[in-house]
């Protein structure tokens, strides 16, 4: 009866044209009240206090203003322009330039999120202004910003680790193997898709013309990478150099952007951060019932005890990790279940740290799943696309992520081959 | 009304925008103090970088109750630019004779909830006051930094009622489709 | 059904990890409270809880029932608490324990009574001491280089004349790694469990600064409680004695088990002398009563009764 009134609820708020976000702030308020025991409505107001008062969310905004900031100026274009000179005799070279930044922003920052912000809010609008795909361009950033979390230095690394008394460092190794896999897949792909695309030979003077004219861009991302990698700030604060750095540029050197312009671009940013922050802060709410409540836990249970087969067990826990990664956020999902799964994995005999890489690639998939995937929601308020569009572009690239992760799990050399040469 | 609205919506947005320059401001204040301190510490000036620079203590935490107020105005910002996302194919559902009324609807339904939600976080805030829970890295009080949850969700509540009272202020809301 | 539905389900929040010595104390301690109170079908759970204020307020909000935190995680909503990770408030663990089992507990019990917890059980996290990614044995030594603070050991660093860089764990290891900062302070039992055990090698036992362990109950919950249930309650806490004894053999450096493989793996502990240490004390012992004055005067009204608990603690234990 509570189920179907609940439903009822949802639809029919929805039917009466009332947003998302409020439909989800009742759904998760009667989920309070009903479904979880001992729960109570200001244990919401809590929650949604918790999940906007996290240092984790402060380089979210920086790089969307400074990525809007680099668009309405033109170190985005002009950095582009290097890209799309140097990649030109390639068939699909600036997607595949578009990978390898992400894998290289991977290599100094922790987090999905701020790669695929970082890199995206430059390079998505540039590959639909190229003439690449829609779909194509979306679902490409979304899956190469989850490289963030597998090649190191890795947060849900650091916590799997922390959980489950794994060497850490070992982890990052374990890591470098199966990210360049990935990306290599990622760029594989960008070609074969983009095999018709018509391409030009090197025009030397054409690369000359765009290095003289984006010098200035091309510092951009020399400072970024190269102050945190030397030490001068973290990838927090990165967040911000690097918005400062796009304005000086923008205001003072290029002088193609006005200050008025500035305060457009920070309100449009304020737009998106206010669609945004109150579906995480619910996302979070309905996060800590599920944990409180026990769901992960019994599932994982469940899979120890349906399943006794080692075989069986690892794509019983495979596959909980996919629904988990469908409903909960990767790091509560790590602190709640990695130490849980542990004594199967131990009695299936995987090597702790090959099985710390298989779940992150598996949760690293529930980025980009429907109903709580965390880059959809940003790629969705970022790029200005439709939740259900940006749920159709990652497909195939999910299939890629499953591919790597099979690869992975049944050829452990390939995160354990570095670790043990380094042992 | 109207003009009413759009200078409130006005004031929210010169607050978001100035949060958000803040939080920038901050972060690289505390950068450049500390990595300005290493410098003259490394040429030899500790007496100078010790009494003149230095990182901020706090200044992330900073950052982030601004980043929150910023980026919460939005909420309140977004409902008075219509652009908060919902599937607008149920539109079809009722005839387009019929948009004034369910839109009416729709807007009186959204301020209860919004006004619920004011409710819930006003109560939370009272008793992190009754409690004196503190911010640990200011260690003042927190509640303050608190009621930001529930001004927005009052705010767009009291906009919605507006809507309700004056349809013709209210923004079109096919713009957020989902 | 109904048998299954008469069961009423507690949890009991921390962010112990497991391998930590905490950790293994309160799955010993839950199953002897299972054990104790399933004839009063109360079920006492384990709820990981990673951010120790959040786990706080959720307990005296009755979220959670029962937590396990350190004073430092519990001190924002009970400041006072602060006052026991002073830098430099203790000569040796001996003086430590009997001062704050006879002295500073009986103060916290009444502080936290007025927001909404009861202390039922405490012992010990353990020394904080700094690590290095260089040979440091000296406050000189760091003096003018970027080290890593948190709320708590600000002020060592600032006496210490380190660059203090504030940022979150996640960041900390990294930064290391990167040489955005060159050290910071943690306890030994966390610090080996970290990258940084690898990336900053150097242990230097400064000891200068103790986190305590302190468990909770929500207190409307424990007024509940009859007086027969109240008495189990307390016959199945673990006795602080017994987990200090566990921390303290993990903390004996260069000795203990987990102190071996340590240095088998590379890294390096220094182990300073009485007068080494002094140095560093030196340093950080004269600002104590300023930030008890700080304290009293801002978020924590009854900071003072919990000095002066420790002063006169410390006179009654040269008196001993
Ligand atoms: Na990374
Ligand atoms: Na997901």
């Amino acid at each position: 009866m509570t189920v179907a009134i609940f439903v009822a609820l949802v639809i029919g708020l929805l039917l009466l044209r009332v947003n998302v976000v409020l439909v989800l702030a009742v759904a998760t308020a009667y989920v309070h009240l009903y479904f979880a025991s001992g729960s109570e409505l200001a244990f919401l107001a809590q929650d949604l206090w918790f999940a906007i008062d996290r240092e984790v969310l402060l380089s979210i905004p920086m790089f969307m203003i400074a990525g809007a900031v680099m668009t309405r100026g033109t170190i985005a274009a002009r950095l582009i322009r290097v890209m799309s000179a140097l990649t030109a005799p390639i068939p699909g070279g600036l997607a595949i330039a578009a990978v390898l930044s992400c894998a290289v922003f991977a290599a100094i920052s922790g987090s999905s999120i701020v790669t695929m912000l970082a890199v995206g809010s430059i390079m998505y609008p540039a590959l639909i202004k190229e003439g690449y795909g829609r779909n194509f361009s979306l679902g490409l950033m979304c899956s190469a910003g989850t490289l963030g979390i597998i090649i190191p230095p890795s947060i849900p690394m650091i916590l799997y680790g922390i959980m489950t008394e794994t060497s850490i460092t070992d982890l990052f190794i374990a890591g470098v193997v199966p990210g360049m896999l990935l990306t290599f897949l990622f760029c594989a792909y960008a070609l074969a898709v983009n095999r018709m695309k018509t391409v030009r030979a090197w025009d030397l003077q054409e690369i000359a013309s765009s290095v003289r004219h984006g010098i200035w861009a091309l510092l951009m991302p020399i400072i970024l990478l190269g102050g945190i990698y030397t030490g001068y700030y973290t990838p927090t604060e990165a967040a911000a150099v690097s918005l400062v750095y796009a304005l000086i540029v923008e205001l003072f050197i290029h002088r193609e952007m006005k200050p008025r312009e500035y305060i457009t671009v920070v309100f449009e940013t304020t737009k998106l951060l206010g669609t945004l922050l109150p579906l995480l802060a619910i996302a979070g709410s309905l996060n800590t019932i599920l944990d409180y409540e026990g769901v992960p836990k019994a599932w994982a249970e469940m899979v120890s005890q349906v399943v006794t087969d080692p075989g069986a067990q690892l794509a019983g826990i495979n596959i909980l990790l996919l629904v988990v990664g469908c409903i909960m956020d990767i790091g509560s999902a790590i602190l709640i279940l990695a130490p849980l799964l542990m004594p199967m994995v131990h009695s299936i005999g995987l090597d702790p740290v090959h099985f710390g890489v298989v779940m992150i690639m598996n949760l690293e998939i529930g980025y980009l799943t429907p109903p709580v995937g965390i880059n959809l929601f940003i790629a969705m308020v970022a790029f200005k696309e439709s939740f259900g569009r940006i749920v159709v572009s990652v497909l195939p690239f999910i299939a890629l992520m499953l591919f790597a992760l099979v690869l992975v799990i049944l050829i452990p050399e390939i995160a354990l081959y570095a670790v043990q040469a380094m042992r | 009304m109207q003009k009413f609205l759009r200078g409130w919506q006005w004031l929210e947005s010169a607050v978001a925008v100035v949060a958000f320059t803040l939080v920038a401001g901050a972060l690289i204040v505390d950068v450049m103090g500390r990595e300005l301190f290493a410098l003259f510490n490394n040429i030899g000036m500790y007496d100078f970088a010790e009494s003149w620079l230095g990182g901020v203590f706090g200044a992330q935490r900073f950052a982030v109750h601004a980043t929150q107020i910023a980026g919460m105005l939005g909420f309140s910002i977004v409902v008075g630019t219509g652009g908060h996302l919902r599937p607008t194919v149920v539109d079809k559902l009722f005839p387009d004779h019929m948009d004034g009324l369910v839109n009416r609807v729709s807007d009186l339904i959204s301020a209860g909830i919004c006004a619920g939600l004011a409710w819930m976080c006003w109560d939370f805030m009272l008793s992190t006051k009754a409690n004196h829970e503190i911010s640990m890295v200011f260690q003042i009080e927190i509640w303050p930094f608190q009621l930001i949850l529930a001004y927005v969700f009052a705010s767009a509540a009291a906009r919605y009622l507006c809507y309700v009272a004056m349809p013709s202020a209210r923004p079109d809301t096919k713009g957020g489709d989902l | 059904a109904g048998a299954a539905q008469a069961e009423t389900v507690w949890r009991f929040g921390t962010a112990a990890q497991p391998g930590s010595v905490l950790y293994d104390v309160i799955q010993k301690f839950l199953g002897d409270f299972n054990a104790e109170f399933a004839k009063d079908e109360i079920k006492l759970e384990f709820q990981f809880v990673g951010n120790e204020q959040e786990m706080f307020q959720q307990l005296t909000r009755g979220r959670l029932h029962i937590g396990g935190t350190s004073f430092a995680g519990s001190s924002v909503a009970i400041p006072e608490n602060i006052i026991t990770t002073l830098p430099y408030l203790w000569n040796s663990d001996e003086e430590r324990i009997f001062i704050t089992d006879n002295y500073v507990i009986p103060v916290l019990k009444e502080v936290a009574a007025t927001k909404g917890a009861v202390l039922i059980d405490w012992g010990d996290v353990g020394w904080n001491d700094v690590i290095c990614n260089f040979e440091c044995r000296t406050p000189d030594q760091l003096k003018g280089q970027k080290a890593r603070m948190s709320p708590v050991s600000r002020n060592f660093w600032e006496a210490v004349g380190a660059n203090g860089v504030q940022m979150p764990l996640s960041e900390f290891f990294p930064g290391l790694q990167q040489g955005l900062v060159v050290a910071g302070d943690l306890p030994f039992l966390y610090y080996i469990t970290t990258p940084a055990a690898q990336s900053a090698p150097y242990y230097v036992t400064t000891r200068h600064l103790h986190h305590g362990a302190a468990w909770y109950m929500n207190q409307k919950l424990h007024e509940g409680l009859s007086d027969d249930q109240r008495a189990r309650l307390e016959k199945v806490l673990p006795k602080p004695a017994d987990t200090r004894k566990l921390v303290m053999a993990d903390e004996q450096l260069p000795d203990s088990p987990k102190a071996k493989e340590f240095v088998a793996k590379g890294g390096k502990i220094i182990l300073l002398t009485d007068a080494e240490r002094k140095q560093w004390m030196d340093l950080v012992q004269p600002i104590q009563q300023q930030m008890v004055d700080a304290l009293a005067a801002g978020p924590a009204p009854r900071a003072k009764d919990v000095w002066n608990a420790v002063l006169e603690g410390r006179k009654a234990f040269a008196n001993k």
